[in-house]
């Protein structure tokens, strides 16, 4: 006798079908998608001429600004990234190991903190120039030449020296996994290293070049204050204006369209660039080369540019932010501090956990579904939030939310005559969507990749012994994904911690990120007095670099 | 005997593409059914309709009797009572042994549910590793586990999807006994799917050898290795020399009834190789000779056809020798 019920005629037959799991994935996915839409929507809407305007004045600036600051950026990490990259993956030097991770360190300093402790020590009232003109003797600024940091291109080397790090990590990796034999062959056939790296190697990482570039590119047109801390304008600070200097949301909609079509050109170009790195990678005959070993001025040189290059990118900004942190501990740790750190602190969960579970609905759903391309669409659309500038995302978020805020008031006036008022563009409400909106990407394609590694078997199995899909989720799915889903929300965490622009725009009247914190203490001139909450911010940003390294290192086997 | 299984005519096309079209089989409790056949012929396909993972377009399929399966619809897997073997073993890698027997039991309180463990650790000779981990265990043992998984809540059918194809040969045809005779013990009927035949032969009382989404032949292994129905049988059961008829001496035609037929076959352990007479009728020359244990084979040819020939004489025999060959008529394969 079976010690489950045999199967009986009683029980009924179930065809293929959307499930509830399914229908309720989809929806979620609507409503995450909906600021796009209303954008794209909002930005076909009248704007009092205020658009036309921009366009007879300042348009053009802005946008060759931005061009030029991309273009610039680009370029500088580059230059930085793809050397550092090569020697770190070909060669062997003294201090090999600690600059593997230390060249990586930058990629945790906020830009506008880096430029806010450059200016003060390279402009004309900085100790550098001081120091200048007490050597030399020099009098005013007729006496002597001396770059402004204050420009597009002080903003360029600043966004370059914490942006490197993509190019490096990228290409480092691209350079650890290339075939050695390739490399090998070419020197046997009578290459020197530097032609072999010409013929053999840049031509195969060409991809990965771009791929890394487009990421510096999107990074760079969705920094805000850098550039808005430098006066220098360009489309997001225009976004940023349009709004609260008119209160256009449907010029700041145009502008932010505009934008948009630039980030999907740098997106579609990563995705296709990595879609051909696919083609070129081989998982199979693949042998690690000896290193080119680096002695005498070689090495010297060698280390001496990194050391310059940590130096600039992380020693020299978090050095100073320490020293603002022990010279100004009485004023910068109070009682603001630790409101708006726990403050952030809550909304950053609240914001993970938001995340965890949109990412665990889209997924659970598409594999009960069994993975179609068709059940695989609310999570694809869940990851197109990532590509929103901050600014952008902001302006996205407003535009239904105003909306809903609009028709509820107007209705409840009516039948109460009660007005909620601001109720989501006001409260926590909007900051929190807009960052599930941003950074559901990240739990979203981690958990994919989790139930990537769990075996279908592992279903059936459960399914064949009697058990249904959510029990199954329960007992096996849910603790095999336990570790993704830990590591996962706690990047988006970290990154709602960090993130400035839309925060800016989107903070309700009288709550401050730690980030929002530091930055109007930034623009006031007085980050001194906000340096512990600026280190907190770096310290935070120092985790992800964690597994970053070690998921590059397991990569080098 | 009452039938576990029915299968009646299940057809299963995804769009254009046809992967069954009209299976049957029926198969008896205790009964150990092979689907055989290359990849890509539909076997795992029929394993996953009769498990409920996969729904058939037409036909039936019945388990006790119910009909479980039917145009499109189907009881979904965990309303069927049935166990499965997986290729990879599928065993819930973050739970012990112990709770990975047990996961399907339901509805006993904790000393059965003991008991009920106990009996399976020894069946599957495991006891003393129940607080261990999957990975804890060797490859046999984890197979094992899950033979022991799948029998836990005395399932109406087993199935067994390739189960043997990432064991190790040296190990693997004891594994195949052992595993046989815990079902034989168990008494349930199993179906089990392969693309080995010597694994059809170690383990199944009936074999469905199957070809394009068809059972070209359901017989016992014997059967089907020494009467096969078709050309494509015998070719998949073993190595096969197939003549025609015409070119062979007038004598052996009377044997063949050369009127329903224009081919014949032998099997390689059929034919026999002499030393070269005046009097030979069938000559054959030697291309090949190759030592493999316990005999040896080799390739002679006759008439431009390359003959396979195990012998276990093979010293007497060396390339380019002309040899008389003599066929075994009585165990000749006929087909039309």
């Amino acid at each position: 006798m079976s010690y489950i019920s045999k199967v009986s005629n009683l029980i009924s037959f179930s065809s293929f079908r959307i499930s509830p799991v399914m229908l309720l994935s989809g929806l979620v996915a609507f409503v995450l998608i909906l600021p796009v839409v209303f954008l794209t929507i909002a930005s076909f809407q009248p704007d009092d001429d205020i658009f036309s305007h921009l366009i007879d004045t300042v348009l053009s600036d802005y946008v060759i600004n931005t061009l030029l600051l991309v273009f610039g950026v680009c370029s500088l990490s580059l230059l930085i990234g793809l050397p550092l990259a090569w020697v770190m993956a070909m060669c062997s030097f003294p201090g090999k190991r600690f600059f593997s991770w230390a060249l990586i360190l930058p990629l945790a300093m906020p830009a506008y903190v880096v430029a806010y402790v450059f200016t003060d020590l390279f402009d004309y009232a900085g100790s550098v120039q001081i120091t200048l003109r007490a050597w030399f003797n020099w009098q005013s600024v007729a006496d002597y030449w001396f770059f402004d940091i204050r420009t597009l291109g002080g903003a360029t080397i600043i966004l370059s020296l914490v942006l490197y790090p993509y190019v490096y990590l990228l290409l480092r990796s691209a350079f650890i996994n290339q075939c050695a034999v390739q490399v090998q062959a070419s020197r046997i056939m009578g290459d020197s290293a530097w032609r072999s790296f010409f013929r053999i190697s840049l031509p195969q990482t060409r991809g990965v070049i771009v791929a890394a570039l487009s990421l510096v590119a999107m990074e760079t047109m969705a920094d805000f204050a850098t550039v808005h801390y430098f006066a220098v304008n360009t489309l997001t600070t225009a976004i940023y204006d349009t709004w609260l200097g008119y209160y256009s949301l449907s010029a700041a909609a145009k502008l932010s369209v505009m934008m948009l079509a630039f980030v999907f050109i740098f997106l579609a170009l990563e995705k296709y660039q990595r879609k051909r790195i696919k083609n070129y990678s081989r998982s199979d005959s693949f042998t690690q080369g000896e290193p080119y070993p680096l002695t005498g001025l070689t090495a010297l040189l060698v280390v001496a540019g990194m050391s310059f290059i940590f130096f600039m990118g992380f020693v020299l900004p978090f050095g100073i932010l320490i020293q603002y942190g022990i010279d100004y501990f009485d004023v910068a740790w109070n009682d603001d501090f630790i409101k708006f750190a726990w403050q952030s602190l809550l909304m950053a969960s609240s914001v993970a956990v938001g995340c965890l579970l949109v990412a665990l609905l889209c997924n659970i759903a598409n594999r009960q579904q069994h993975e179609t391309p068709f059940s695989a669409l609310p999570g694809h659309a869940m990851s197109l939030g990532y590509a929103l500038p901050g600014t952008v995302l902001a302006i996205a978020v407003l535009i239904p939310l105003t909306q809903i805020e609009l028709v509820a008031n107007e209705y409840l006036d009516n039948w109460f005559a009660w007005q909620p008022g601001l109720f989501l563009s006001g409260t926590l409400t909007a900051i929190i969507f807009a960052y599930i909106v941003r950074f559901s990407a990240i739990t979203v394609g981690a958990i994919r990749e989790g139930y990537a590694s769990i075996s279908p078997n592992l279903d059936n199995a459960s399914l064949t012994m009697g058990r249904s899909f959510l029990f199954t989720v329960k007992r096996i799915h849910l603790p095999l994904l336990f570790k993704v889903m830990l590591t996962s929300s706690l990047l988006v965490f970290i990154e709602a911690m960090k993130e400035l622009p839309a925060a800016l725009l989107l903070r309700p009247f009288g709550f401050e990120t730690l980030a929002t914190y530091v930055y109007q203490y930034v623009s006031d001139e007085q980050l001194e007095h906000a340096s512990i909450a600026a280190i907190a911010i770096v310290l935070v940003g120092l985790i992800p670099l964690i597994f970053v390294n070690r998921f590059a290192s397991q990569s080098q086997r | 005997m009452t039938s576990i299984v029915s299968v009646k005519n299940i057809h299963l096309h995804y769009g254009q593409q046809k992967v069954l079209s009209g299976v049957d089989f029926t198969l008896n409790k205790g009964e150990i059914l092979c689907l055989l056949g290359p990849s890509g012929c539909g076997k795992t396909t029929i394993l996953k309709s009769v498990a409920g993972l996969l729904p058939i377009s037409a036909g039936t399929i019945e388990i006790n009797n119910k009909v479980v399966s039917r145009d499109n619809e189907m009881i979904p897997a965990e309303k069927r009572n049935l166990g499965m073997l997986f290729q990879d073993y599928a065993l819930f890698p973050h739970l012990t042994v112990t709770d990975n027997i047990t996961y399907g039991l339901r509805g006993l309180n904790k000393n059965e549910k003991q008991q009920r463990l106990t009996e399976l650790l020894t069946l599957v000779h495991l006891d003393g590793n129940q607080h261990k981990y999957p990975h804890q265990l060797s490859g046999g043992q984890q197979q094992r586990v899950a033979l022991a998984r799948a029998l836990a809540y005395k399932p109406d059918l087993l199935l067994l999807d390739e189960p043997f194809s990432n064991i190790d040969t040296k190990v693997k045809f004891e594994l195949i006994d052992q595993v046989r005779d815990i079902i034989k013990q168990e008494n349930v009927a199993a179906i089990f799917v392969s693309h080995s035949k010597e694994e059809a032969y170690a383990f199944a009382d009936k074999v469905a050898l199957l070809n394009q989404g068809k059972v070209e032949q359901l017989d016992a292994p014997d059967v089907l290795y020494k009467q096969p129905k078709s050309l494509f049988v015998a070719n998949f059961m073993g190595a096969l020399n197939s003549f025609k008829l015409a070119t062979l001496p007038d004598y052996l035609h009377a044997k063949f009834n050369c009127e329903a037929h224009d081919m014949v076959s032998f099997r390689p352990e059929h034919i026999k190789l002499s030393p070269m007479t005046e009097s030979a009728v069938i000559k054959a020359q030697i291309l090949k000779k190759r030592f493999v244990g316990s005999h040896y084979q080799i390739t002679v040819k006759h008439n431009d056809t390359a003959l396979l020939v195990l012998t276990d004489k093979g010293e007497h025999y060396e390339p380019l020798q002309w040899v008389n060959i003599n066929l075994q008529s009585e165990k000749a394969i006929l087909f039309n």
